[in-house]
Parts: C-alpha cells; structure tokens; sequence
C-alpha cells in the first residue's frame, strides 16, 4: 500500500514523467523555502532594526541594553538559518532545467490530447503544473506544428521571464523563413485555458518571441528541435 | 583623517515594509543625514525626480515596480547616484536578486537583516571618492 498522501503511481507513465513529477515536486519546495526566507528575512530585519533604536537610548550597561542585545543576537542566529534555506533553495537549478528533446517521446502520447483540448472550457484530463505546462507548450507546439505543416525542423524554446509568472517561448520556423503560426496559435489557446495569455513580442520577426503569462510559473529554461 | 561622508547627504529609502523604511530612516537621519521615504518603485521614482538624492537604499522585491528596475531607472536619469540594493533573498531567473542588482546598476548590495553598522558602513564606502592608482 502506498504511503498516505502519495498518489499511486501508474506503471503505463514512462519513467520520464516520473522524473518530471520529482522535479516539479522539487522546484515547488524551493520555491516555498525562497518565499519563507524572503519573509523571515524581513521579519528579523525588523526586529533588529526597532532593537537597536530602541538601544541607542539607553545607557549600554543597563540589563536592558543587554537584553536588546540578546533579542538582537537571536535575530542574527535565525538568519543565519534563513541563509542557509536561500543556499539550499539555490541548488535546484539543475532540477529545473528541462531537456525537452529527451522528453517528446514520453509525452507523444499526452500532448495529442492536450492540443485537441486548447481552449475547451473544461481543463484537460492532463492536469501539468506550471513549469510542465511550459514544457507541454514548447512540445505540443512543435509536434502541432510539425504535423500541420508535414515536416520538422521547428525549433522551440522556453525560458523564465522577467517577471512573476512570465515565461518567454520562442519559435522558430524551419530553413526557408516560414512563420510558425500554428505554434503562436496553439501557445495562445493554452495560455488561455489556463488563464494566462500570451503575446508575441514582434509578429513580424520570423523567430516569434513569446511572451507568456500564466498565474505561476517556474521553470527555468526548457528547448526543443523537433 | 577621512571626513564622514555622510552628514548633509539626503538619502532616498525605498522599501515597502514601514518598520524597515524606519529603522533605516532613524539610523542615517542620527547620521546626519536628510531622509526621505518611498513604499515602492513607482514612488522612488517620482520622489527620485524631484528631489535628486545623493544615495539610494532599495529593497528589490516590492509592489508595483521592483527594485532592479527601478534601479535601472535612476542610473539612466543620474548614473551619478549611489544605490545600495538590500534584499532578504529570492531568485530571478537563475540569480539571486541581488547579484542581478549589482550586475544592472546597483554600487554595492546588502542581504537582510543587518544592524545600522553594516549599512552605515556599505553607504559611507559608496560615497568615498575612489583613488586613482599611484604612479
């Protein structure tokens, strides 16, 4: 029996989505570690910053000094601790970083569903978090495109934009300078599903950058040539 | 003997945690200096025009505008302004916030919490002119 809270895992997913799962699992406590620190950061800052104004009227051997600069002190030892989740929630880079052409087999069989479902009122059976999504975006793009257009040779990528939520997808048509229209289609129609949108930065630059905006996103780069 | 570069300096406080902006405000006006405050970037960049401080204390994660652009504002409107970035941690992209500070424009970076000392310090560096090399 699996352990409570642990989704029983399905043997017909392949590995990869597995490693997805643990990955995004992963990202998902990093992230939440970096807002804690964040917060706990400003907290102690907080503290320390009203101890001190409230030391530097005193006379510095009173026992109330003393005790401001215990409070002080303590402060200091609950950062260090706040750094040290700031450290470890830096190391998942690795986790989040997506190689896409490594993952289009395992998900040829999801994707089709999820295109045939962009802009469906109800969501797809495919439930994907966000940094999935933008791996599922980057790949259903190019499997759409490449099936619409007969070939390969569209290239795509995804990377953390600059804000909150805001990923930047590129697509690139194959040699000849053909626009991707399919893709920037199908990007929009997920973007919106999933209540977000999604803008090209200049339509008339052959290599459509972009920008997507969804509710949550954290991946941190992700490509794929198909 | 160094002079203290500090007194008569107005300083321009940006984050939008009051208790902070406070603290901070109380320390460099017991310095000597003029303090003013704003909430957020957008404010910081309406009182930056008006009043043209000598040094900038931002915090980089707040509403409305973040500190790194805000930074990049004021460098392009006065590249001669110090701007000391202060953060209590976060990532943007796959940089903490405030090495991306100091790669767009920020003279010197501090993480919170700290005491008045550390900041005291990291503005009065800023401030010192630098030496030419000898010879």
């Amino acid at each position: 029996m699996a352990p409570s809270g642990t989704p029983p895992r399905d043997p017909r997913r392949p590995a990869d989505w597995w490693r997805l799962v643990a990955a995004r699992r992963q990202a998902v406590e990093a992230q939440l570690a970096l807002g804690l620190a964040h917060d706990l950061n400003n907290l102690l800052a907080r503290i320390i910053g009203a101890a001190e104004l409230v030391q530097d009227g005193l006379d510095p051997g009173s026992d109330a000094a003393a005790d401001l600069e215990l409070i002080m002190a303590t402060a200091e030892a609950g950062a260090v601790i706040t750094h040290r989740m700031l450290a470890a929630a830096a190391g998942d880079d690795d986790l989040r970083a997506f190689d896409l052409t490594d993952m289009v087999e395992a998900f040829r069989a999801e994707i089709p569903d999820l295109v045939r479902d962009a802009g469906a009122p109800e969501p797809a059976p495919l439930m994907v978090a966000a940094d999935e999504l933008l791996v599922a975006v980057a790949t259903g793009a190019a499997l759409e495109a490449a099936r619409e257009r007969g070939g390969s040779g569209l290239s795509l990528g995804a990377s953390a934009g600059p804000g909150p939520g805001e990923a930047m997808v590129t697509v690139r048509g194959a040699a000849g300078g053909e626009r991707p229209e399919s893709g920037l289609d199908f990007v929009r129609a997920v973007a919106r599903r999933w209540g977000g949108r999604a803008e090209a930065a200049d339509p008339a630059d052959p290599a459509l950058i972009v920008r997507l905006v969804l509710p949550s996103a954290g991946v941190s780069e992700a490509s794929a040539t198909l | 003997m160094l002079q203290d570069p500090l007194p008569g300096k107005l300083v321009l406080i940006v984050d939008d945690d009051a208790a902070i902006r406070r603290a901070l405000g109380e320390w460099f006006h017991r310095s000597g200096c003029r303090v003013v405050e704003a909430a957020d970037g957008d404010e910081a960049l309406a009182t930056f025009g008006k009043l043209q401080p000598d040094v900038v204390i931002t915090d980089i994660i707040m509403p409305n505008r973040e500190g790194v652009e805000t930074i990049m504002a004021m460098k392009r409107l006065s590249p001669e302004v110090k701007v000391l970035a202060i953060s209590g941690g976060g990532r943007l992209g796959s940089g903490s916030v405030l090495e991306m500070a100091a790669g767009l424009g920020a003279d010197a970076v501090l993480a919170k919490p700290f005491r008045s000392a550390a900041v005291l310090e990291a503005v009065r560096t800023m401030l010192l002119p630098t030496q030419d090399p000898v010879g």
